[in-house]
């Protein structure tokens, strides 16, 4: 037996008589989920036993209340009937509404309280008696008081009045419980038991001798609110921890970026396709003109651009720095990495950026416009593509998990050579999880670095909803507390 | 990514390639830069994704031509003579202003049936798209050669002139074109600023284009035409006759016969197009091999790159690479490593573990966050976690007063703007949550984005913390015993001072100063703004830059 039910079972058999469901609750302070929970339970143990009463209710409908003050349509008709009328002028004498009349005219005639005639080539309504009298309305009026009509006739006017839309019948279902003998036993029983130890009884010692009530184990957790921190931010705080362990350091960057470190830094020409408005999401303007301070770097990648560095042809055309200078809300994490390398790094450097960029994008359960990048480089005078190859090897085993890999060439503006990983995840079959590659000589000498730097991109949004069981992106952030408070 | 379509048994056929399963068939494609996106067995149309740096490979003939170099039944430059043809062009100074670069060719012996012609057009308009520019850098116009009387004449036209251009059933004047035709206004701008425009004529006057925006209606290619007259335009010569080239190529391998035309410019100079002369470039072999991590010999190298169409001779130390001209991403010697490493196959390489030893770590920045995390989480506040794109509507609707960074290109109303405070973000939490059992007790720790004049970007993405504590005796008593906890957990002194804020209740409010310095605040919040977002339960909040 659960508080609850002791707590039901001490008012049954404090009352004797037989108590409904309200009285229950309202006497013994028990929810009524958690009564009707209880009552069965108690039934079960023959502590109780319930009675179930179904009552028909009739209630009036809008309609119906309406009529029951203002009179059916057919009575008002009828009454303003008094001699033979043309129809329409009997409506208007009525003051119906065209809906009314239809209405009044249907069952007048059905109820023979009007009757037509031909007069002159015209249809006249006619009074058929003096006394005008509708059982309905009779039994409307009594119902709205909360009365019925006495007599055979009333079941036929009830369900003509159904019919018609102005009463609704609904069934009231109340619960019935009386207490047992051996529910009172066991509650005579129960009372003489302590539930909860207390502070005084270990000071007087009164505690001896007592016997405590047993728990039901079945119920004995209740449930409970607890604080937790994100199931995502632990996921991506646990990939962090996986890169501090290959020996690489966080970096960061800010959310709104200048184009020049999103792309003219990373040796993508202005005309470059991803650069169009439908591929990044641009500020609307309202501030100061932005500008790239670092003048160095600056002149250096405009040479990049127009005329090419390290023995590069470099992409032939006008830079713009007007352009450069214009903001962009980070379209990548690769952004960060370009500014690092610009403040120049030591040799050997390894970073990784988590962070979230944004690309304009159908917003479904598959794509959003905001996720997680997760970004790294290795700067070293002997880096080389191997070695790029054997740390996709090691993401693909300590981040994915995976034991097969398997690499692509692809394209991606600043990485030659680029490459595409695909990874086996067990139960999963294949899945690209990111880009890497080799950054290009021109966009590193125009941020003057001199050694090889290897950079790769992982696909994190995708892995955490593996590793979650998540099938919606947006549910990564999401807004649930029952779901965040269960994980 | 681009895609393309072609018919599977037609690519087989002209690779020469008998795949002995879907796996090999896949992966051969992969390791020449297209993925196998679909394949539909009824119609025998393969999707396949290309690279935007290789418009060679926007047709099956050049897939092709890519996989029999893998497969090494095929390799170093493709040979095609193209011979002379007849047909002269003429470009005159006043149109070159416009388009400083033009090309031509002529293609005999096509045949095209309603499919054919359709991926012909298709193809243009993605050549168009990737290596054009969106018809910037270099636009593609074909049409039916039996129609037209060469020499043609690259002139410019007052705007008055007339012709009738595609998708229109009378004549347009050139004004009437670039201001009410469709392709007119799209790409118009392209056209120069007037008031002569250029135009492609023939020896009779007869309208090819007005270049580069929309051809004459009356010699468009059809399934009867049997001779195409390719011209090209564009602002950058080296990208024009690489296209140039990736169209000729193609009807080449298809069976056309392709001829080159001469081109007169106004300094009585003359160039025949295409030029179909492989560039050069030299790759040093200690550049190759420490890039890649290999030992290769001089030799190995130049057969890697025979296999991906490249032919190569061994001189000294170093290799000669003759680069086909249909391809035009070869910027820097790097462009070779990579053509090296694709002739020899990505998974051949053996990755190597890192020789690179270094001290990993934590950024300060995540240290304070994570340990405002479990701090907050210690004490019984339930982590959320916001999107950073935001609305205006939602941050006016908590009375938040912060000015935030809009986007001028949004694709939601939902999302239109950067978040420069947490807080309507954790309204919004309770607002969706209202049928969740109480008390709801949560926070957030996340980035935001606030101006700032003195950063050259304009703008900063600050740290965030703030947490609501919603229940029925919430009151601001609460949070700052939170807050002045957590203080004393960073070592350092909380203040707080009166705050008048309609996000609040009068009375029930204060500014945060942590070690003297503004850094937030705190208040139990106004009735009217939890009404506004439908909680009917009381709630106090705190939101603090991390100190």
């Amino acid at each position: 037996m659960n508080d609850s039910e002791l707590a039901v079972l001490k008012v049954l058999s404090a009352s004797k008589a037989k108590l409904s469901a309200p009285e229950l609750c309202e006497k013994s302070g028990v929810s009524y989920s958690a009564l009707m929970s209880g009552l069965e339970s108690l039934s079960q143990k023959n502590f109780v036993t319930i009675e179930r009463q179904v009552k028909k209710r009739l209630e009036l409908t809008a309609e119906g209340t309406t009529y029951a003050s203002a009179g059916l349509p057919e009575v008002r008709l009828a009454k303003a009937v008094r001699k033979p009328l043309e129809m329409s002028a009997a409506i208007a004498a009525a003051g119906l509404s065209e809906q009314e009349s239809r209405i009044a005219l249907q069952w007048a005639m059905r109820n023979k309280l009007l009757v037509t005639e031909k007069k002159d080539n015209k249809t006249l309504l006619a009074p058929v008696a003096k006394e005008i009298e509708s059982g309905e309305q009779e039994l409307l009026q009594a119902l709205v008081r909360g009365k019925r009509i006495a007599g055979a006739a009333e079941e036929k006017l009830l369900a003509t009045l159904v019919q018609r839309g102005l009463v609704k019948e609904s069934e009231e279902k109340s619960v019935f419980a009386k207490i047992t003998a051996k529910g009172a036993k066991a509650a005579a029983e129960e009372a003489g038991k302590v539930s909860q130890l207390t502070p005084q009884m270990l000071k007087t010692g009164e505690w001896k001798g007592k016997r405590f009530r047993e728990y039901d184990l079945a119920t004995v957790a209740a449930p409970m609110l607890i604080a937790r921190k994100h199931v995502y931010k632990e996921f991506l705080n646990r990939i962090k921890l996986n890169l501090v362990g290959l020996g690489f350091k966080e970096m960061h960057g800010p959310l709104v970026e200048l184009e020049f470190w999103n792309m003219d830094a990373l040796f993508m020409p202005q005309d470059h396709p991803a650069r169009e408005v439908h591929d990044i999401f641009s500020v609307k303007r309202g501030y100061a003109p932005a500008e790239v301070t670092d003048a160095k770097t600056l002149a250096k990648v405009q040479e990049a651009h127009e005329r090419g560095l390290d023995g590069s042809m470099g992409w032939r055309y006008s830079w713009n720095p007007a352009t450069a200078a214009q903001l962009v809300l980070r379209s990548h994490t690769t952004a960060v990495s370009a500014r690092h390398l610009a403040k120049g790094l030591p040799s050997p450097s390894k970073l990784f950026c988590i962070g979230r960029v944004f690309r304009p994008d159908e917003i479904d359960w598959k794509h959003f416009i905001e996720f997680n990048q997760c970004d790294g480089i290795v700067l070293d005078e002997s880096i080389n593509f191997r070695e790029l190859l054997g740390y996709l090897k090691a993401f693909a085993q300590e981040v994915f998990g995976a034991q097969k890999v398997r690499f692509n060439p692809t394209y991606f503006p600043f990485t030659e050579p680029s490459v595409e990983l695909s990874v086996e995840i067990p139960g999963r079959g294949w899945a690209e999880v990111g880009g890497a590659g080799m950054f290009r000589p021109e966009m590193l000498r125009a941020l003057g670095v001199e050694q090889p730097v290897i950079a790769w991109g992982l696909g994190i949004d995708r892995l955490a909803m593996l590793s979650l069981g998540i099938t919606d992106i947006r549910e990564l952030n999401s807004h649930k507390l029952d779901f965040l408070r269960s994980r | 990514m681009v895609n393309i379509t072609a018919k599977k048994q037609l690519l087989l056929k002209l690779a020469g390639w008998m795949p002995k399963s879907d796996e090999e068939f896949e992966r051969g494609l992969e390791s020449v830069k297209c993925v196998v996106g679909g394949y539909d067995k009824a119609t025998d149309e393969l999707t396949l994704e290309t690279t935007p740096d290789r418009p060679d490979l926007l047709s099956v003939y050049g897939v092709a031509r890519a996989l029999k170099g893998a497969l090494g039944t095929e390799t170093g430059v493709p040979k095609h003579d193209f011979p002379t043809s007849q047909v002269e062009y003429f470009a005159e100074a006043e149109a070159l202003a416009v388009r400083p670069f033009v090309a031509g060719a002529v293609i005999e012996g096509v045949f095209f049936d309603d499919d054919s012609i359709a991926e012909l057009f298709q193809r243009q308009e993605k050549l168009d798209f990737t290596i054009g520019r969106r018809r910037k850098r270099v636009s593609i116009g074909l049409y039916d050669l039996d129609k037209l009387s060469p020499p043609f004449y690259f002139k410019a036209f007052d705007a008055s002139f007339k012709y009738t251009p595609l998708k229109s059933t009378s004549p347009m004047s050139l004004s009437e074109i670039l201001t009410r035709h469709e392709t007119g206004v799209k790409y118009g701008h392209l056209a120069g600023k007037g008031p002569k425009y250029p135009v492609l004529v023939d020896s009779r006057e007869q309208v090819l284009a007005l270049i580069p925006v929309v051809n004459n209606l009356d010699n468009a290619v059809t399934t009867a035409t049997t001779s195409l007259f390719i011209d090209m335009t564009g602002t950058d010569g080296h990208a024009l006759n690489a296209a140039m080239n990736i169209l000729c190529h193609d009807f080449a391998d298809a069976g056309a016969k392709v001829s080159r035309i001469k081109v007169h410019y106004p300094n009585g100079k003359t160039q025949l197009t295409p030029d179909p002369t492989p560039s050069e470039m030299t790759l040093s072999v200690d550049y190759a091999n420490n890039t890649l991590g290999t030992t290769l010999s001089p030799t190995a190298l130049a057969q890697s790159l025979l296999r991906q169409r490249i032919t190569a001779r061994v001189q000294g130390n170093s290799v000669i690479a003759s680069i086909p001209a249909y391809r035009s991403d070869f910027l820097h010697p790097i462009d070779l490593v990579e053509e090296v490493a694709m002739g020899i196959g990505y998974n051949v390489f053996e990755p190597i573990a890192t020789r690179v030893f270094t001290n990993g770590g934590i950024s300060p920045k995540t240290e304070k966050e994570n340990f405002a995390r479990d701090f907050l989480a210690g004490a019984g506040f339930l982590e959320v976690s916001t999107h950073v794109l935001s609305n205006e509507e939602k941050i006016r609707r908590a009375k938040s007063a912060e000015e935030f960074v809009e986007i001028a290109n949004p694709v939601s109303s939902e999302y239109h703007v950067m978040r420069a405070t947490l807080l309507p973000n954790l309204l919004e939490v309770l607002c969706q949550n209202t049928h969740i059992e109480y008390p709801q007790k949560i926070f957030e720790a996340g980035e935001v984005v606030v101006h700032n004049a003195k950063l050259p970007e304009r703008m900063q993405t600050k740290l965030h913390l703030a947490a609501a504590s919603c229940h029925a005796s919430a009151n601001l008593s609460e949070v700052a015993s939170v807050l002045c906890e957590f203080a004393k957990r960073l070592g350092k002194k909380v203040v707080f001072e009166k705050l008048s804020s309609p996000q609040f209740i009068e009375g029930r409010a204060a500014k945060v100063l942590i070690d003297s310095k503004p850094v937030g605040q705190m208040g139990e919040v106004n009735p009217g703004v939890l009404t506004a977002f439908g909680v009917s339960v009381p709630c106090a909040v705190f939101e603090i830059e991390l100190p």
